[in-house]
């Protein structure tokens, strides 16, 4: 994946006059550049022949970004109260639904039995889009939401927002927690969710594909209900120029450190060569006999419009949490300078596909995957194409191709470095 | 909405008219020789494959606790090798089974296979190591009876098939040697009493080769001395626990788990905690349990309200409630399957349970015919026999 594989930012000059309409709200609103896209890109679908089951997932262009910081979750809200609506009908035929929220996006994945997926396909697309949504339908979708923003570990939640300031400062729409929060979800009225369905959930502004045992023909009218292939490009946010604190810390009474470091990186960054490099840091740096303080590592991607942010994180006793965190930043500017020699490369390789795989074991997961590939790149690659692509030179580029991170910790007093002189 | 109401209204047409015995896609039987037989389903996409060798097991009082002993013994060097090749393992030990699993990249099949082979081959027994594992394996056994739920499931099996434990006890581990565990190795894991379900990306032909020539172990010699068995720890717990098994004859599986899920839907309503009817299937053998909780000072008595809950479900069922229980159980099977993990573990359970390799997707064509008249018949019969009935409290 380099520059040379994109569309350029040229295209938009073949925007409709609609189109440009779009656009200057989102310039308006201080979205950044869009994603371009092409026609013929923004549905996918994924024939497998002997799958038993159907995987479908929806990428909204709905994120927090797009949201006011009194209606956050309100984009979570509408497509949970969507799935309330037709949750019974979906059950009776073997379908489940869930959303997940990402910062630029809000994403609903189904899971359809090869039998009854054309029905399950069309109840949701008439929820998601047409259908207007009930007061109890609203209530539950509220009700689920809230349940699952009291679930989130307050750890996680705490450090996200942490990271968030330190990328783009206090109060900042791309520091807000993608799924909300609870005091502006229970707020939220009816006529909030109404309006976010009129102007976001539309098919204009999705992504989707679909994985299983399909026909291109038929999965293909039916995702176009989903998302149009009207040559079009998303307008995918972007980050405006922000002031980011570079480093934050939250004192908390907990006996570990909790530390993230976000590595911001552009749109033409190797993505699968940047997961890689996020399964070496887990490998190399988590918990291990020889490394008894170190309690967790983690990694995730976030995407925007421009490119998105690599989050490291660690959980580590609070006397060892500059050493681990000075160690994390000298394996990643290390990957960036010296190929991994071969053989170590090919034994990478060999754990990281599996893993890989397993992580997309389920349609759904597939379905997922191409959905964002669509809605932030416009096409759609085989996992294996793009596994197999991986060399030892494009895990050191794409480590090089990180820019300067910042970094967010929560801990006792004494474990934050800044505090330190 | 014209055309949803169509599709809807076929699909809500009386189930099992159509035939739907390939829900899960060909599935073939391979005999290898001098290997597991071996139930395998290609599935082109992920690249993945799931392998699950289960190894048909009995635990005589004298030598309980010896298939988890195994699988302690083999975890470490088939956690590590799959480690190394991006699988991941999961080992099971249930009543019947030793069950070892190992999911990863359909390129890497053949070490896959091949962990698997070495982990279901002789043991390494030094009494010193032995030991550790002996104890750590111990431990974990009475840990799971410390739990009252799983206590309580233990006697009810135990009171229902009774040929393998002349008591109603919850089975508690004995302490083995080396001598007892080589012993159970020999006796049971002879690799043609083995089966494996391979689902994934991977050619028959390897899939064959991967299984043939398997060694067997030596003939055993004369059991051993039975081991000496280990006292049952006290249970912990805080609400009382009630379970009520009935044994069944004369009527299918099938039937007995969708009743299962009806009278668990019924259970929901009844004021008891983690209420729930299950189908308990070995080879050759059924029961039907009913388990459930209450605090200290809740109203009620919980053996009562579990017999009653299933008298009057055998008295008042509906047409409507077999329906939904049916769909809810045939598409929480097929959910699960959706992996070739699951795929592979809903193949190799119901093959346990069977005895047929196919006996999975028998299930889930008999799921699909059971009606209102069955379940009934099915439960009246249940409650006009005596059951066993198990408490756990503080």
């Amino acid at each position: 994946m380099n520059g040379g594989d994109r569309p350029s930012r040229g295209t938009l000059l073949r925007l409709t006059p609609g189109a440009i309409g779009t656009l200057a709200l989102g310039a308006a609103l201080g979205l950044g550049a869009p994603a371009a896209a092409d026609a013929q890109s923004r549905l996918a679908v994924l024939r497998e022949p002997d799958a038993i089951a159907v995987g479908l997932a929806i990428v909204l262009n709905s994120g927090s970004p797009w949201e006011l910081d009194s209606e956050a979750g309100l984009a979570p809200l509408a497509a949970l109260a969507a799935i309330e609506q037709v949750r019974p009908q979906l059950q009776a035929i073997g379908g489940r639904a869930r959303i997940e929220c990402h910062a630029a996006a809000t994403v609903v994945t189904v899971h359809l039995p090869a039998t009854t997926w054309r029905l399950g396909a069309l109840l949701f697309q008439d929820a998601l889009f047409d259908q207007r949504i009930s007061t109890e339908a609203i209530e539950r979708g509220r009700a689920e939401l809230l349940r699952m923003l009291e679930a989130q570990d307050p750890f996680t939640a705490g450090l996200r927002e942490a990271l968030g300031r330190a990328l783009f400062g206090h109060g900042h729409r791309w520091a807000r927690p993608p799924c909300g929060r609870p005091e502006a979800v229970r707020e939220l009225t009816e006529a909030d969710v109404h309006r976010i369905r009129l102007s976001r959930f539309r098919p204009e502004r999705a992504a989707a594909a679909i994985v299983g045992p399909v026909s291109d023909a038929e999965a293909r009218t039916i995702l176009a209900g989903f998302a149009s292939d009207d040559g079009l490009p998303l307008l995918v946010p972007a980050p405006e120029s922000a002031e980011g604190e570079g480093r934050v810390h939250v004192p908390s009474s907990t006996v570990t450190t909790w530390v993230a470091i976000a590595y911001p990186f552009d749109r033409d960054t190797d993505l699968e060569a940047l997961r890689l490099l996020g399964f070496y840091v887990r490998e190399s740096l988590g918990p291990t006999a020889a490394r008894p303080d170190v309690y967790d590592v983690s990694t995730a991607i976030e995407r925007h419009g421009d490119g998105g942010w690599l989050t490291i994180s660690l959980v580590t006793l609070p006397e060892t949490a500059s050493a681990r965190e000075d160690e994390l930043r000298a394996l990643v500017r290390e990957t960036a300078t010296t190929p991994l020699p071969d053989a170590r490369f090919d034994a990478l390789m060999r754990r990281y596909r599996g893993a890989r795989m397993l992580d997309l074991a389920t349609p759904e997961a597939r379905a997922l995957d191409a959905a964002l590939d669509l809605f932030f790149d416009q096409r759609v690659r085989t996992t294996d194409s793009r596994i197999d692509a991986l060399t030892p030179g494009r895990l050191r580029r794409a480590a090089a191709a990180l820019q300067p991170p910042v970094a967010a910790s929560l801990g006792p007093i004494g474990s934050d470095r800044a505090a330190k002189p | 909405m014209g055309w949803i109401a169509v599709l809807w209204a076929a699909l809500l047409l009386p189930p099992g008219s159509s035939g739907v015995g390939g829900v899960l896609g060909r599935i073939e039987v391979i005999e290898p020789r001098g290997g597991p037989r071996v139930i395998y389903r290609s599935m082109s996409t992920p690249s993945l494959v799931a392998v699950r060798l289960s190894v048909p097991v009995v635990e005589w009082p004298g030598t309980r606790g010896a298939a988890r002993l195994l699988q302690s013994l083999a975890r470490g060097d088939l956690e590590s090798g799959a480690g190394a090749i991006g699988a991941r393992v999961e080992l099971e030990s249930t009543p019947t089974h030793a069950v070892y699993t190992i999911v990863g990249p359909a390129e890497s099949f053949e070490t896959m296979a091949a962990l698997l082979q070495r982990a279901v081959s002789a043991p390494a027994l030094s009494e010193r190591g032995l030991a550790a594992f002996q104890a750590r394996s111990e431990q974990a056994a009475l840990a799971a009876l410390e739990l009252p739920h799983t206590r309580v499931h233990l006697a009810l099996r135990a009171s229902l098939f009774a040929a393998t434990d002349a008591s109603d006890a919850p089975p508690t581990p004995d302490r083995l040697d080396a001598e007892h565990v080589e012993w159970f190795w020999r006796r049971y894991y002879v690799p043609e009493r083995m089966t494996a379900v391979v689902v994934g990306a991977v050619p028959i032909a390897e899939v064959i080769s991967a299984f043939e020539g398997w060694s067997t172990p030596p003939p055993p010699t004369l059991p051993p001395e039975p081991a000496e068995s280990v006292d049952p720890p006290r249970t912990e717990a805080v609400a009382r626990w009630v379970g009520i098994a009935w044994p069944v004859y004369g009527h299918d599986p099938a039937t007995l788990a969708v009743a299962s899920a009806l009278v668990t839907d019924r259970l929901a309503g009844t004021g008891l905690a983690r209420a729930r009817a299950e189908l308990l299937w070995e080879p050759d053998r059924l029961g039907f349990v009913v388990v459930g909780s209450a605090l200290p000072g809740s109203q009620g008595n919980p053996a009562r309200i579990l017999r009653e809950a299933v008298e009057k479900a055998a008295e008042e069922v509906t047409g409507d409630e077999v329906a939904a229980a049916r769909r809810a159980l045939y598409h929480a099977l097929l959910y699960q399957a959706r992996t070739p993990q699951g795929l592979a573990s809903l193949i190799g359970r119901f093959a346990d349970c069977a005895g047929d390799p196919l006996g999975a997707v028998r299930f889930l064509d008999a799921v699909l015919g059971v009606d209102e008249a069955r379940v009934e018949a099915a439960l009246r019969d249940l409650v006009r026999a005596s059951p066993s009935i198990v408490e756990v409290g503080p």
